[in-house]
């Protein structure tokens, strides 16, 4: 199925939840690493950390996946 | 020492972390200013690269307070996902609050910015609204649940310090309980150091340091420019005057000095 990782369109095997997906993160996009902090939003709704084994990933949904960065 | 939100710490200075030349200079500069709390952002994760976590590793060695923003939002439901993000990320519930109107100006949109406030403040969050000196505006901030409030002192990044020093010094008298912060256009040490004479808590800046010629000496000026306008304040700034008045005492004028008087 296809999703939006970060605003880049990527085709991924269908997973039963984000945990899953986050498990296998280099085998279905190698460029992408799975960092050590984040937090994700999907479809623009923040899941929490605790959230992941409860959420899954549908057709055209998006994901972001957000890191520490400068800021001002 | 002086309370900011539920935190103790000692300088007034807040800080960014962006647009410094490397990240050796960024943690020099952010230590020679002295300041106690640093902005930070979140962004989406390289597809090339490690640098978030380059970052959070720099963050920990300064091992000072973290205050994320909402950087780039331009909706209330984005600034509100954001700071849920910002929560679970850095492990604090202080959010700088930005929810931008006019990307031309970088000026906060401010129905988007009291509607988020107003949701983050239920949730439990500490809220640092990015504001303009509008005086309802900066009322009906507190009253969804601010304790802090950081109006402009002038657009993001221009350095042109206090645009309207008569509003700014009007929100301090009639706001007193409020935690007052300018933040965004501040240049020069000056600057900084009148928002503080004004009687304001406390300056946040970024750009005025990361994009002086010398980022560590210009972090050390601000800093000391905030401690000089605090004391400044604290002792009390003399009236202005329309007219001359003698600093040296006129009793015991030597009578050369009488001669001359007609």
């Amino acid at each position: 199925m296809n999703i939006t990782l970060n605003g880049k369109n990527i085709k991924i095997t269908q997973y039963k939840t984000l945990t899953d997906f986050f498990a296998n993160l280099k085998e279905e996009n190698s460029a992408l690493q799975l960092p050590k902090q984040f937090a994700v939003a999907l479809n623009g709704n923040f899941v929490p950390r605790e959230q992941y084994d409860k959420s899954s990933l549908r057709e055209g949904d998006e994901l972001e996946l957000l890191v520490p960065m400068q800021g001002g | 020492m002086w309370k900011i939100a539920d935190r103790e710490v000692n300088s007034r200075l807040l800080i960014g972390s962006a647009l410094y030349p490397s990240p050796d200079i960024m943690c020099k500069a952010i230590r020679a200013s002295q300041s106690d709390i640093v902005t930070v952002s979140l962004r989406r994760q390289a597809f090339d690269g490690a640098a978030g976590e380059q970052f959070w590793n720099l963050l920990k060695e300064l091992d000072i307070n973290i205050l994320p923003n909402t950087a780039g939002c331009h909706s209330a439901k984005e600034a509100i996902t954001t700071a849920q993000m910002a929560r679970e990320l850095f492990n604090t519930n202080w959010i700088k609050l930005e929810v931008i109107g006019d990307d031309y100006s970088l000026q906060p949109d401010p129905f988007a910015l009291l509607e988020a406030t107003q949701e983050l403040c239920v949730q439990g969050f500490e809220v640092f609204p990015y504001c303009t000196d509008d005086f309802v505006l900066c009322e009906k901030l507190l009253a969804a649940g601010c304790r802090i409030l950081m109006p402009w002192g002038a657009p993001i990044g221009t350095g042109k310090g206090l645009m309207n020093p008569y509003a700014l010094k009007q929100l301090r008298q009639r706001l007193p309980e409020a935690t007052l912060i300018v933040d965004a256009g501040i240049g020069a040490p000056s600057h900084a150091s009148q928002a503080m004479e004004l009687g304001y808590d406390a300056v946040l800046l970024n750009t005025a340091v990361a994009s002086a010629n010398k980022p560590i000496a210009m972090g050390e000026a601000m800093g000391l420019a905030v401690q000089a306008g605090r004391l400044a304040y604290e002792a009390g700034i003399i009236q202005e005057q329309e007219t001359a008045q003698p600093s040296t005492p006129t009793l015991g004028t030597p009578f050369w000095h009488q001669d001359s008087t007609p």
